[in-house]
């Protein structure tokens, strides 16, 4: 894959060091993979108090395009969540502003990330990447949807070290 | 007796130890290549059609195709395995998927609306404004380009952070305003507007 462009480069380089100047509440951890690679990074998000999501820690990988700003980052949950909008399975993210036609590169790594972070707490259960979870919602058996999404944010939790395969 | 090849270390040119490949026929890619590039100075309201685009591919996968064929002959009289063979086939391959899925419509704006976009004066720029593409403060360059979008007076950018987003989609990065539709709807009516204008003026005429 071709290297970051000087201007992708430099406003990578920019977002990290706002990001260590302020960091992301919504967030443990924002950064390169490693120091050789900028256009490879990871998160981790924290889970949303009061929700059943709370207490829950989930790894992030995040692709960024060789173009970026221009295209959006391409973010993954490494960490297996119960969510309608995320596939269990692969991790894919079902979210407007991350596709194409929605993106904009007024959109940081870090805004995008807190975007994410509050599609945990407003899921979209018509749009749905994880259908089963998606069918308690729209079904309205919150108390199901809550115990399902607690059971797999304490099972799953990230447990800190190198994701696990994906 | 040594030959005057042997001597002044040459080879007889008029011995082709490399005999010449058949070169592919480019002429087809670059008559649509033609096709497809803006020429300000004879068209200049004409924008790639995705038919055209997806023609410009193939034609070039085409021809990389006729390369790989006489690469891989080649390879195989000499021995050799690769000769770039996998690379041209990669490349094929990439040119195939994109001729797939041209573009649908062209979405950005022409490089004169870049041209034309107003210029904030640096006297009237302050250190808290930043860019908000790149991030950076505009006065940390010493001699800075600034524009504003028409759609509200707050929006500026450096013109070289917003220019490749509006060349590429056309809207404003923060109130995704359409520029691109804006110019091609104006250009829409202005063409409905002289087709009226013909038409009353062959009602005049005869009426």
């Amino acid at each position: 894959m071709a290297g970051p462009s000087t201007n992708t480069a430099q406003r990578l380089l920019r977002e990290l060091k706002d990001y260590a100047k302020s960091p992301n509440e919504a967030l443990l951890h924002l950064g390169p993979v490693d120091d050789e690679d900028l256009l490879r990074w990871e998160a981790v998000l924290k889970g949303v108090n009061g929700t059943p999501y709370e207490g829950g820690l989930w790894h992030l990988r995040i692709a960024i395009p060789p173009n970026y700003p221009l295209a959006p980052p391409t973010i993954h949950f490494t960490t297996r969540i119960s969510h309608p909008n995320i596939s269990f399975a692969t991790g894919e993210i079902c979210l407007t502003l991350l596709t194409t036609e929605h993106w904009s590169p007024v959109y940081t790594l870090s805004s995008t990330l807190t975007a994410i972070h509050q599609l945990l707490t407003d899921p979209q259960p018509d749009s749905p990447l994880n259908v089963d979870v998606a069918a308690l919602l729209r079904d309205g058996d919150l108390p199901a949807w809550e115990s399902v999404v607690r059971y797999y944010t304490g099972e799953e939790r990230w447990q800190g070290g190198a994701p696990q395969g994906r | 007796m040594s030959t005057y090849e042997s001597e002044h270390n040459t080879t007889d040119p008029a011995i082709d130890n490399n005999p010449r490949r058949r070169r592919p026929d480019m002429s087809t890619f670059f008559a649509t290549l033609s096709e497809i590039t803006p020429a300000p100075d004879h068209r200049p309201h004409a924008v790639p059609v995705p038919s055209d685009v997806s023609a410009a591919f193939y034609s070039l996968a085409e021809a990389f195709e006729v390369m790989r064929q006489q690469a891989s002959a080649a390879a195989d009289q000499a021995g050799d395995g690769t000769n770039g063979e996998e690379l041209l086939s990669q490349m094929i391959e990439s040119l195939l998927s994109q001729a797939d899925t041209p573009p649908r419509e062209v979405e950005g704006v022409s490089e004169e609306f870049c041209d034309m976009l107003e210029r904030v004066p640096k006297a009237s720029l302050n250190a808290s404004q930043i860019c908000p593409i790149c991030n950076n403060p505009f006065l940390e360059d010493e001699y800075p380009l600034v524009v504003q979008l028409p759609c509200h007076p707050t929006h500026l950018f450096d013109l070289e952070c917003v220019r490749p987003w509006l060349r590429l989609r056309g809207t404003c990065p923060l109130d995704r305003t359409d520029f691109a539709k804006q110019l091609r709807d104006k250009a829409e009516e202005r063409k409905k507007l002289t087709e009226q204008d013909d038409e009353e003026e062959w009602d005049s005429m005869y009426g």
